[in-house]
């Protein structure tokens, strides 16, 4: 339950913003879908061209919704289940994320942008090989500690 | 030794080659002994002798100091060398029979103090099986420097090892203050540091682990502040420090301050000296090197 009316209305664009975004990722994946059935059945799906949809990844003019701090703190959230081994679902949280919100988390962890704007998929494939090298840092197989380990499940 | 005060100890090491142990140990020593009062002695023991022989280079002729190269060859010619030392320790006497003076040690500057690495340390792992045999000598070759009525008092002494570890490593990590790792920002200087943190316990086993300290090196800076990435793997290295150091129950910090990347601090050793503008970075490195052993 909300106290005031505008809190009400603060959650509600906030929940709208929310739908927004997620609309925009499902309407990127489509396009996506719709550009390589294209190229797979030229023939087949010309008509589709004059829908209306220019096609590519919608173009998102909205600000982050996150701060850098905020970003960290996800990294660290993602690190904590990939390590978990909920693999998956960080690469879905990831996937999901708005291009705006992913530049931040792409800024903060320190990867070089080169000359060229990244793609989307580079920008992801750059966030999970970070991911996978917070993970081999703390990541062990020495000799000893496979050895003890497995003397301690013996007892 | 004159003075009853022990000299902090502090051995540079990292498994991964390249980080800067060997710039980072000469920087240290050379600003501490050079703007302070304070005396101190500078060991390498890498058989690559990085150190040894960017001392005995001279960059702005290209040729060998002349003073160093005749004192490195009457150390050599009369067994005053570091092997030599090692060699009368390991022998079946009763006493580490081997007089310490300046014809074992090299005086770089009044304050500034050297011992010197050898080719033959290369071949020590061969000839010396008894790695418990070697742990006690660089803390009675200490003794001996602080007994030594030839010798000064010395306040700091420092330790280039090799990236590995060797008997000589074994030795002074089983009796130094502090194990002082430097880093790099990238995945493999970070790897390196992670497994040190979670070995070296039990390598040292069962003698007490020194303190580990980390810092990161070579830091590409931006407005005067670490860049995002550096900003990245020194979060990555707090993070395993402080993993490890639960773990391993090791004490372990991720010092704040950090030596910043600059293209003449390569040439220090050789006779450019440590830029002016890093000698803040290197005091204040030391600062928490002295707060940390306590």
């Amino acid at each position: 339950m909300f106290r005031t009316p505008e809190e009400e209305i603060r959650e509600l664009t906030k929940e709208i913003y929310e739908i927004k975004e997620m609309l925009r990722e499902i309407s990127g994946k489509l396009v996506r879908i719709e550009a390589r059935a294209k190229r797979a059945f030229p023939t087949v799906l010309p008509r589709l061209q004059s829908q209306g949809n220019r096609g590519g990844i919608p173009r998102l003019s909205t600000s982050p919704t996150i701060s850098s701090q905020e970003a960290l703190k996800m990294y660290d959230d993602f690190v904590k289940l990939a390590k978990e081994g909920n693999k998956e679902e960080v690469q879905h949280r990831i996937e999901t994320m708005g291009l705006p919100d992913l530049m931040v988390l792409y800024r903060e962890l320190g990867i070089p942008l080169g000359k060229n704007k990244p793609s989307r998929r580079i920008l992801l494939n750059r966030v999970f090989g970070r991911i996978n090298e917070s993970m081999l840092l703390s990541t062990f197989n020495l000799r000893e500690k496979i050895n003890n380990k497995k003397d301690v499940e013996k007892e | 030794m004159s003075s009853t005060k022990s000299p902090k100890t502090i051995a540079t090491i990292n498994f991964k080659g390249g980080v800067g142990k060997t710039t980072v140990t000469w920087c240290l020593g050379d600003i501490l002994s050079s703007t302070s009062s304070m005396r101190g002695l500078m060991f390498d023991l890498d058989a690559q002798m990085s150190l040894t022989q960017a001392i005995a280079l001279n960059e702005n002729t290209g040729f060998l100091q002349e003073r160093f190269s005749k004192w490195y060859d009457i150390a050599r010619q009369r067994k005053k060398t570091i092997f030599d030392a090692l060699d009368a320790f390991t022998k079946p006497v009763p006493h580490f029979d081997f007089p310490v003076g300046f014809d074992f040690i090299y005086k770089i500057t009044d304050n500034f103090h050297f011992i010197p690495s050898v080719e033959d340390l290369y071949w020590l792992e061969l000839e010396v099986f008894d790695r418990n045999g070697v742990k006690d000598f660089i803390r009675r070759l200490l003794g001996k420097i602080s007994n030594s009525k030839q010798l000064p008092s010395y306040d700091f002494v420092l330790f280039d090892c090799p990236p590995s570890f060797t008997l000589l490593s074994y030795s002074v990590l089983s009796c130094c203050d502090l194990v002082l790792i430097p880093v790099n920002p990238d995945f493999f200087a970070s790897k390196g540091v992670a497994l040190i943190l979670n070995s070296l316990r039990l390598r040292i086993e069962p003698h007490p682990l020194p303190k580990i300290g980390i810092f990161m090196n070579k830091a590409k800076t931006w407005s005067n502040a670490p860049t995002k990435e550096v900003q990245f793997y020194m979060r990555e290295i707090q993070r395993v420090c402080d993993e490890a150091a639960k773990s391993q129950a090791i004490e372990a910090r991720f010092f704040k301050s950090y030596i910043r990347e600059r293209a003449g601090v390569k040439r220090a050793i050789t006779g450019g000296g440590v830029p002016p503008e890093m000698i803040k970075d290197f005091q204040n490195l030391w600062r928490e090197c002295v707060e940390f052993i306590g």
